[in-house]
């Protein structure tokens, strides 16, 4: 029993973070062009060719054969670094294709030739939201209880709404009756779900860490009443709160990945909890952020408000928070 | 990172489950008096002769020399068996014994550690004042040199078990010139030293566990300092270590296991069946009793690669003591009306809700934890 990062998952980890660091720093000149234009899209195929896409797929599907321990570990550097969901939605493409046999496709998919976005179902109506959108060759439509990957033919009315949050593109649309694509259903669906959850935790996690981050550099660095802010109980208990979430949820990350790659009897328990405990990390660490930044937490040049909307875009695939609970309370232990 | 037990960890597992199925006392637990102490000592007897007793104690001392892994194996077998709380016993294993193991002289080792094991010996802790609480190191019982000899006199508080110890891991004094880090001394006391009386405290759990205790010129060997003189804060760290991390692992197994049968009473519960804020919160804390579990495992991972708990046990410490008071809540939300009878601190659900109050007290407050969490594993600046 072990549950620190290996050597080799430690030289993933640097990896990762070295590179997405350098190239996707998270500074809001990333978006001012709009989203569209940010340096997300320019790298996604040097993300493909590190094998970021096919990192967990068998070798016999063109992937790495790495474990789903790697590709959480990655998938926290990914959130940290708020890597465009189009980056998401093709890795469990992949998987999806790979899954249903469908090899050609995997491997333009694993190999950045093929983009995927990212639709999620509207709660209340029967239209749709895609993220990203914008030129991308499939749609992965996430619902609660399946996954389909369509062309984007499938949709219609298309039209650019604002977007809550301000690092995507945000669409509304409508899916054409009748429109097929490849699709996995009810206990079919139960492993990718295992994935999508498992890797919306990560990004979480690497949000909520993020956040965390940068509340206690501005607290060791802001002077106020002639002392740094980090001296007052007011801001460093705060700052405690969000170290115990932030290891709280990475622990479970780290937990429920290992049962993911090893297809343990409580993987879906350990990656419904994950993803719970993930997004609340997230979304506490990333308001309690805000207030200790004080004005500079209300302003859109400074990044922590970044963090908070990617987390409730997040919540947003593959069931929101209330069906976790849910599927949670009805899972025997 | 992995999940996998070695076989030699499976095959210790199978041992434990079979001898704990045997052994595991069946009548009640006296929640007080000398019932309750006699109790106490005769399971750990039985543990001790049954090879049980001091899983990841050096086997020189009685101990049988196992992993950290398989101290917890031990735990959750422990909980699953729903084995009895460790009790009077709380301190000396917990504790005192792993401070002696860490700091203590050859003597202080052979005479102590064997007989905790053995249930021979309770032990209790001497730390705070009245006056000295989350600011430990202001302690003002003194211990003056006189010979070879300290003389102590002052006055203790929340001595776990004092009315039933044999020794106590006390902190004094010893130069009051120097600052106040750098003045106190862990020392081993015993408690049939004249000079000595001891007052139980009534807690709002109604729990008999607490004591104060009042020194008058009681004089206690210098061969009993461990670790140095004046050099007791140092050692008083490394048994708050211990209390905060891996003395709490039994505990944070028997969390999950109150959790589950507080879901299984809901699951069963007719008018409980289309209450969903009840079933939702359950479910929060069902997620988050698994991550205290997957921190436990990262902290022993950790510990097994660098050999000692580390500041990060104040994280496992902080939301261990929140959730346990979140748990609690909630069931007396559930019982209804059935909430209104009291039952003792380990028993039922309204004495351990009322017991968890003192989660987030004792052992260094939430408060303190904080201070931890944020100078020592953030490195925020310091708060003081």
């Amino acid at each position: 029993m072990d549950l620190m990062p290996s050597p080799e998952e430690e030289q993933i980890i640097d990896m990762a973070r070295g590179l997405l660091s350098k190239e996707l720093p998270v500074d809001y000149l990333r978006w001012e062009e709009g989203p569209a234009k940010a340096a997300d899209r320019a790298l996604l195929p040097q993300c493909a060719e590190l094998g970021w896409i096919a990192l967990g797929l068998s070798e016999e599907h063109g992937g790495f054969g790495f474990g789903a321990t790697e590709e959480m570990l990655l998938f926290r550097e990914v959130g940290r670094a708020l890597v465009t969901p189009v980056l998401f939605a093709s890795v469990i493409a992949a998987r999806l294709a790979a899954t249903l046999g469908e090899s050609d496709l995997t491997a333009a998919i694993a190999t950045g030739n093929a983009t995927v976005s990212l639709a999620v179902p509207d709660a209340g109506g029967s239209g749709y939201f895609l993220i990203d959108a914008e030129g991308s060759d499939r749609i992965l439509l996430v619902d609660h209880d399946s996954v389909t990957l369509l062309d984007p033919s499938a949709f219609s009315n298309r039209s650019a709404i604002r977007s809550l949050d301000p690092t995507v593109t945000l669409e509304s649309a409508v899916l054409d009756s009748g429109a097929a694509g490849l699709q996995v259903g009810g206990r079919d669906a139960e492993p990718l779900f295992r994935h999508i959850s498992l890797l919306i935790a990560a990004m979480l996690v690497g949000a909520a860490e993020a956040v965390r981050d940068l509340s206690v550099a501005h607290a060791s660095e802001r002077t106020q009443f002639g002392q740094k802010i980090g001296t007052f109980q007011a801001v460093s208990h705060p700052c405690a709160d969000m170290a115990v979430r932030c290891e709280a949820a990475l622990s479970q990350a780290k937990l429920a990945a290992v049962v993911v790659r090893d297809a343990g009897d409580d993987a879906e328990f350990q990656v419904t909890a994950a993803r719970i405990v993930a997004l609340d990390a997230a979304l506490s660490n990333a308001a309690a952020a805000i207030q200790l930044h004080g004005g500079m937490g209300f302003a859109a040049e400074y990044p922590v408000h970044f963090y908070l909307k990617r987390a409730h875009l997040l919540d947003q695939v593959g069931g929101r928070i209330a069906l976790q609970l849910d599927d949670l309370f009805a899972l025997n232990a | 990172m992995n999940l996998d037990f070695t076989p030699e960890d499976d095959l210790f597992r199978q041992e434990v489950r079979a001898w704990l199925a045997d052994n595991v006392p069946r009548e009640v637990r006296p929640a007080d008096g000398p019932d309750m102490k006699a109790f106490d000592l005769a399971w750990q007897k039985r543990q001790y002769d049954g090879g049980w007793a001091g899983i990841a104690w050096p086997q020189e001392y009685g101990g049988r020399g196992f992993s950290t892994i398989q101290q917890l194996i031990w735990y959750q077998e422990y909980a699953r068996a729903g084995a009895p709380y460790v009790g009077v016993n709380f301190v000396g294993l917990l504790h005192g014994g792993p401070t002696l193991i860490a700091n203590g002289s050859e003597e202080q080792k052979t005479s102590h550690l064997p007989r905790i094991l053995k249930g021979e010996e309770v032990w209790c802790q001497g730390f705070s004042e009245p006056g000295s609480g989350s600011d430990l190191a202001s302690l003002r019982t003194r211990g003056e040199i006189d010979g070879d000899h300290l003389v102590v006199n002052g006055q203790k508080i929340w001595t776990s078990f004092g009315q039933f110890a044999d020794f106590q891991e006390l902190l004094v004094r010893t130069d009051p010139d120097a600052p106040k880090h750098k003045g106190i001394s862990w020392v081993i006391c015993d408690m049939r030293s004249p000079g000595i009386r001891v007052r139980p405290i009534k807690t709002i759990a109604g729990h008999p566990e607490y004591c104060e205790v009042f020194y008058d010129d009681v004089r206690i060997p210098l061969a009993n300092v461990v670790g140095g003189l004046n050099n007791g804060w140092r050692v008083a760290m490394s048994t708050l270590g211990f209390e905060r991390g891996t003395g709490f692992m039994a505990e944070q197994v028997r969390l999950a296991t109150d959790l589950e049968a507080l879901i299984a009473t809901v699951k069963a519960r007719v008018d409980l069946a289309r209450d969903t804020d009840i079933q939702r919160r359950l479910a929060r804390l069902r997620a988050e009793v698994a991550a205290l579990q997957a921190m436990t495992y990262s902290s022993i991972s950790l510990n097994e690669r660098r050999g000692a708990p580390g500041a990060e046990a104040s994280i496992l410490r902080l939301y261990h003591g929140l959730l346990t008071q979140r748990l609690g809540r909630m069931s007396m939300e559930i019982l209804g009306a059935g909430s209104l009878e009291l039952t003792d601190p380990e028993e039922g659900w309204t004495g351990p809700y009322l017991y968890s109050f003192s989660r987030t007290i004792g052992g260094g407050t939430a408060e303190i934890q904080r201070n931890i969490i944020a100078e020592r594993v953030l490195g925020l600046p310091r708060s003081r």
